[in-house]
């Protein structure tokens, strides 16, 4: 069977949800950095396996890039823990960098791109008459009911 | 006025609307699609709504700034992910499961399941740890709301010893008749309410904090150079190991993604295109009513560094002490209804679902329908809902264990299913069962096995910081991955109508 975008991308969750198994199972700092870029990237790449990612290939750098940012935020925190002068937005930086590296640019960015690549139309009035449609034709329970 | 006869005064009120909406919903209740998911008739913000005030249970206001004083910034790694999950949520499952909702009378998630897969051993199987996880979380928020209620009433110095089951039966007496009356109609429009009251508190006591503490800046300078909390505070992974605060961030991040009490409110969504605005709308409410956890959480220590309260005896006082100390009247008034608010809106959700796995879920695993689901369910919800609070009062702490980790009992059993099942086509029924039973098993049987103090049992094998839900979390996953690349059977064909709602998901 020839390899589809959504084999790949259900392959590297499998991957990295089995690597994230061997880290807490390991333990230590090594490990431990491993599992944070790991949680970091999970729900990265499940958007981009539920995303219509063949369709709009920007929307996969999009993703990529938000991925390097949160490894990068991940790895930053320990660079920048111990300085507490509120120094950026009148935090410390590495409180500054979990706010908006964990908080509030994944919430822009996922909203943003959602809403992007979100096409109304193809789940219109039109397209789900036919898929009530096909329901009616198999038969099924329940099916080929309109909304109220 | 005094500020009890405010709390008092505000959570009466509370309490009367919410039964004044129970009343308005049983009369508009006729079918069981009107008793599981509120007719499918929902607008978008109605349903973002009520999903929000569902997903924040009581934790949320009283033991989230609870844990942040203790942990420090670590413990917000627990809310930072609602940035993204609603459009995770969305892009993963809302819109796939809301169209399966065309094709098929699909009013529960072990529905969907039999949908997707045309199985009814799987479907049964997500049917009992719906239930597990369901009848867990309730029972602890059954207590939870008894706690609440005999704190703002006042009645344990009343009361005695009868006051806890005395608050726990006007609670349950509350929840019973409106969800048993109105079903998800009551518990979705009681939710919208809860929802609004839980947004406005969050704006209002985060500007409180920030006055209180002298501003932003002014907050965070005092707990760095203080001396009882220090820098280490505001480190992000804080006097906690890696493993715990990231581990926090992925059980909450992809955790909600097997989250019933989520997942069952894109069956209610009238309008599918309308699914463009959820995210916004759900993950905006969300960053609203975190605010309230952020800001007690912050300001609490921040006073005690500024010496303007003492230490405080148990973590879990913060919310309490800071409203009490500092919030006018009627802003605690406010606060402690939307706490009750928190905890029923949770409570209400899972009422219904456990209801629904117990008179339609699992009969239809063994192959049995039930001929009145609408009475039946009612019935179901008047046992369920008794059986949870008996338990929970006569088992207080294991009932506090279960509440504990059924959120990640129902995110590691189900959570994989939904999130890479629905999207992936080569995921067999048999990856499915598996994925299910290792998220199931994996998790009650550590977090028991953690608790153990047995003579010969060794202790867990995780290293220090390590969520045993984020262990069956990332376990579940790759077992549904490994099974569905090692079964080498021939995949059944799909309907051609739940194909092409699959496919039509994926525009």
């Amino acid at each position: 069977m020839r390899s589809q975008p959504t084999d790949r991308a259900a392959f590297a969750i499998g991957a990295l949800t089995l690597s994230m198994v061997g880290t807490m199972l390991v333990g230590g700092a090594v490990a431990a950095s491993v599992f944070a870029a790991a949680a970091a990237l999970a729900p990265i790449l499940l958007m981009g396996l539920g995303a219509p990612i063949r369709r709009s290939r920007w929307l996969v750098w999009a993703l990529a890039l938000l991925a390097t940012h949160l490894v990068a935020c991940a790895l930053a925190i320990d660079r920048l823990a111990g300085v507490v002068e509120p120094r950026v937005l009148g935090m410390p930086p590495a409180m500054a960098v979990q706010v908006l590296g964990l908080f509030v640019a994944p919430f822009f960015v996922s909203v943003w791109i959602y809403m992007r690549s979100f096409d109304r139309e193809a789940v219109g009035p039109a397209a789900l008459a036919r898929l009530r449609e096909l329901a009616r034709e198999e038969g099924s329970p329940g099916a080929g009911e309109p909304p109220p | 006025m005094t500020t009890r006869v405010w709390i008092v005064g505000a959570a009466i009120l509370y309490l009367v609307v919410t039964l004044g909406i129970g009343w308005w919903a049983a009369r508009r209740t006729r079918s069981a699609k009107d008793f599981w998911i509120a007719g499918q008739g929902l607008g978008i913000a109605v349903t973002a709504l009520a999903t929000m005030s569902a997903a924040f249970s009581g934790f949320a206001f009283l033991g989230g700034p609870g844990l942040t004083y203790h942990l420090g910034m670590t413990a917000l790694m627990i809310c930072f992910p609602v940035g993204f999950t609603a459009a995770l949520l969305c892009w993963s499952v809302g819109k796939r499961l809301r169209l399966l909702g065309e094709v098929r009378a699909i009013y529960t998630i072990p529905d969907a399941v039999a949908a997707r897969w045309a199985c009814r051993k799987t479907a049964g199987l997500s049917a009992v740890a719906v239930l597990v996880g369901t009848v867990g979380y309730l029972g602890g928020q059954m207590l939870a709301l008894g706690v609440a209620i005999e704190s703002v009433f006042g009645w344990r110095e009343l009361l005695g010893a009868w006051s806890l089951p005395a608050a726990m039966a006007v609670g349950l007496a509350v929840v019973l008749f409106y969800c048993t009356a109105g079903g998800m109609l009551a518990s979705v429009y009681t939710d919208v309410l809860q929802g609004g009251l839980m947004l406005v508190c969050g704006i209002a006591v985060f500007w409180l904090a920030l006055d209180t503490t002298g501003g932003w800046t002014a907050m965070l300078g005092s707990l760095g150079d203080s001396a009882a909390f220090g820098s280490r505070f505001l480190d992000p992974l804080g006097t906690s190991p890696a493993f715990l605060a990231f581990g926090f961030f992925f059980v909450f991040g992809v955790g909600n993604l097997g989250q019933p009490h989520l997942l069952h409110k894109f069956f209610m969504l009238k309008d599918p295109a309308k699914l463009k605005w959820f995210p916004v709308l759900l993950s905006g409410g969300q960053i609203l009513c975190v605010l309230l956890w952020l800001g007690i959480g912050l300001a609490v220590p921040a006073l005690v560094a500024q010496g303007q309260i003492p230490p405080l005896a148990h973590p879990d006082d913060a919310t309490p002490t800071f409203l009490l100390q500092f919030a006018p009247p009627a802003l605690a008034g406010l606060v402690f209804a939307s706490i009750l608010a928190a905890i029923m809106s949770t409570a209400d959700s899972f009422v219904s679902i456990a209801a629904a796995a117990c008179v339609r879920d699992l009969p239809r695993a063994f192959g049995r329908k039930v001929e009145s689901e609408l009475g039946a369910g009612r019935w179901a919800t008047v046992v369920i809902l008794l059986a949870a609070s008996g338990i929970a009062y006569g088992y207080g702490d294991l009932i506090a264990l279960l509440g504990t980790f059924s959120f990640g009992t129902l995110g590691a059993a189900l959570a994989p299913t939904f999130a890479i099942g629905l999207a992936w086509r080569r995921v067999p029924a048999s990856a499915v069962a598996a994925s299910i039973a290792t998220g199931l098993v994996l998790n009650l049987g550590l977090e028991l096995w953690s608790r153990q103090s047995m003579p010969g049992l060794p202790p867990l094998p995780l290293p220090p910081g390590v969520l045993v839900t984020a262990f069956s979390l990332a376990a579940s996953f790759a077992v549904l991955v490994a099974v569905t690349l090692l079964d080498r059977r021939p995949r059944p064909v799909l309907p051609p109508s739940v194909a092409a709602a699959l496919e039509l998901a994926e525009s």
